[in-house]
């Protein structure tokens, strides 16, 4: 098992070098360049260049999530979307990462097509949602070709209007994906605020898993705490990744008191 | 008040000159013309450019909303946004429709920036930053169509932003635009547990336009009123008193256009 944290705008390289020394691997790189102002963007870049040319540190990359949906019914926005993570990918190839987590089709779609469309009987609404995942699967497997190299790491989601919560339902996604390297990121957070049990996720899907996002929360907010500050029992999750063998990376999802913290982390698992 | 039913590309000619037969004084029609295939786009643009000319039509447009966040973070998921919307205005403009109605920001945004963050104890940064861009959003808009309302839509479920009187009219007000206003939608208020009538007597003169249809308060379903369980007779009796001169769009669908007779009051 490798461990990454986040490397974000704001942080710098004495950063990066702190993380690493208190034991982390390396990082996992936030692909967003429609989000950000372009002069942050480039400063971004360039620190996560001189990270590659001067520190031993392996690369993975989140693409872009905020209001990005994959399958959208609405064309001009499924292409910019398509576009985006396209965009996130390149970037993934040329730092090398070795896996990029993707979250496929929240959203407002998932407004009409999340639970409470699910609970309502309105053919129209069934078809769309239909529709939604048709075109999320023409998207991802768009996806999974432009980048072959690339393990493209499906997240399980958040909230009640999200589509692609449980176990089952990002199981069944990627036997309908079909793609080799359309794969899983398993997210302990978001399982636990969405009422799945992340070591039931492991059992159940652990041959799909290639990627962990492991933060905390209280079970209701996606909080993104650091470990042990809310009631997520993590070193289950750790216990039962270990007992598949699973070698991928676990990125610390959170931000830490300071780098060095990584290191209480790292030895509660070992 | 005048009275408006849905007219979707899905609808023949006959139909319209029923509806108008059956007393309904026009239509509302889908802004969203780059979602269907080419030819039915057109031909749908040309039967909208007929309404008006041969059935003296009143006219309003709904503009996309599917997937739709003015405020999105994202600068490119924005722009699409916009781009989106505008072309709803032109659509309008092109027909002669008075007022387009219009949903700010919904969202996935929603989906981080929801009434789940709001349980958080800080607003983060994003929610913060898309509050600001949807206020320009709104104003680039109605700058861009000083000739059409743009009326904003009070939305439904708990992940969205703009569901309460009170969110609608600061909404409103930061915008700032004497052409820019509010859609009520009956049956989104009622869906996030506010009562229509209270819009009503908070927003009397922001409300420009208002969606019509029923539902049993938890999902957003369409139905006919009666049919669920909201009152919308209050709703109709409070926009009275308040001497509600803009149109009503029936959103719900009837199959015969002469059952909408039923339902003008």
């Amino acid at each position: 098992m490798k461990y990454h944290g986040w490397f974000k705008p704001q942080h710098d390289l004495e950063y990066a070098r702190r993380a690493l020394k208190a034991g982390l691997d390396g990082f996992e790189i936030i692909g967003g360049q429609s989000h950000y102002d372009p002069v942050e963007f480039k400063r971004y870049r360039e620190n996560i260049k001189r990270i590659q040319e001067e520190l031993p540190a392996s690369f993975t990359l989140h693409a872009p999530i905020t209001d990005i949906n994959l399958g959208s019914i609405n064309r001009r926005i499924r292409q910019a979307s398509i576009d985006d993570v396209k965009a996130a990918l390149e970037f993934a190839l040329e730092i090398g990462a070795s896996a990029v987590a993707v979250h496929a089709s929240p959203g407002i779609l998932a407004m009409p097509g999340g639970r409470w469309s699910q609970d309502t009987e309105s053919p129209a609404v069934q078809d769309e949602l239909i529709h939604q995942e048709q075109l999320l699967l023409e998207a991802l497997r768009e996806l999974a070709g432009f980048a072959p190299e690339i393990p493209i790491c499906l997240e399980n989601l958040v909230y009640p209007h999200e589509l692609y919560r449980s176990p089952r339902e990002m199981r069944e996604l990627l036997e309908k994906v079909g793609c080799p390297n359309v794969q899983a990121t398993l997210d302990v957070g978001h399982a636990v605020v969405s009422g799945w049990d992340p070591v039931r996720f492991v059992h159940d899907n652990f041959e799909t898993i290639r990627h962990v996002h492991l933060h905390d929360n209280h079970g209701f907010v996606d909080e993104h705490l650091p470990l042990g500050q809310g009631t997520i029992d993590y070193l289950h999750v750790i216990k039962a990744l270990q007992q598949h063998g699973y070698e991928g990376v676990i990125t610390f999802e959170f931000y830490p008191e300071s780098p060095e913290r990584f290191a209480d982390y790292l030895r509660q698992f070992s | 008040m005048r009275y408006h039913c849905w007219f979707g590309p899905q609808h023949d000619w006959d139909f319209a000159e029923r509806a108008i037969k059956a007393g309904l004084d026009g239509f509302e029609l889908f802004g969203w013309l780059r979602q269907f295939p080419e030819e039915e786009a057109r031909e749908y643009r040309e039967k909208a450019k007929r309404l008006k000319a041969e059935l003296n039509a009143g006219l309003t447009v709904h503009a996309p909303f599917m997937d739709i966040n003015l405020g999105s973070i994202n600068s490119r998921i924005r722009q699409v946004c916009l781009e989106e919307v505008r072309d709803a205005l032109e659509f309008a403009r092109e027909v002669g429709a008075s007022a387009v109605a219009v949903h700010t920001a919904p969202g996935i945004m929603g989906m981080t920036e929801g009434s789940w963050v709001r349980e958080h104890p800080r607003p983060s940064s994003g929610l913060l930053a898309q509050r600001e861009l949807a206020v320009r959003a709104v104003q680039d808009l109605a700058d861009f169509a000083p000739d059409l309302l743009l009326c904003l839509e009070n939305l439904i479920y708990p992940h969205e932003l703009y569901r309460s009187p009170e969110e609608m009219r600061e909404l409103v007000r930061r915008v700032d635009r004497s052409n820019v206003g509010i859609t009520l939608d009956v049956g989104h208020a009622a869906v996030c547990g506010y009562n229509p009538r209270d819009f009503v007597q908070l927003l009397s003169d922001e409300i420009l336009h208002v969606h019509l249809h029923d539902n049993h308060g938890s999902a957003d379903e369409h139905l006919p009123p009666g049919k669920g369980t909201i009152d919308y007779v209050g709703v109709i009796q409070s926009l009275k008193q308040l001497d509600y001169q803009g149109v009503i769009t029936f959103e719900f669908e009837l199959e015969n256009p002469e059952d909408y007779a039923a339902y003008l009051y």
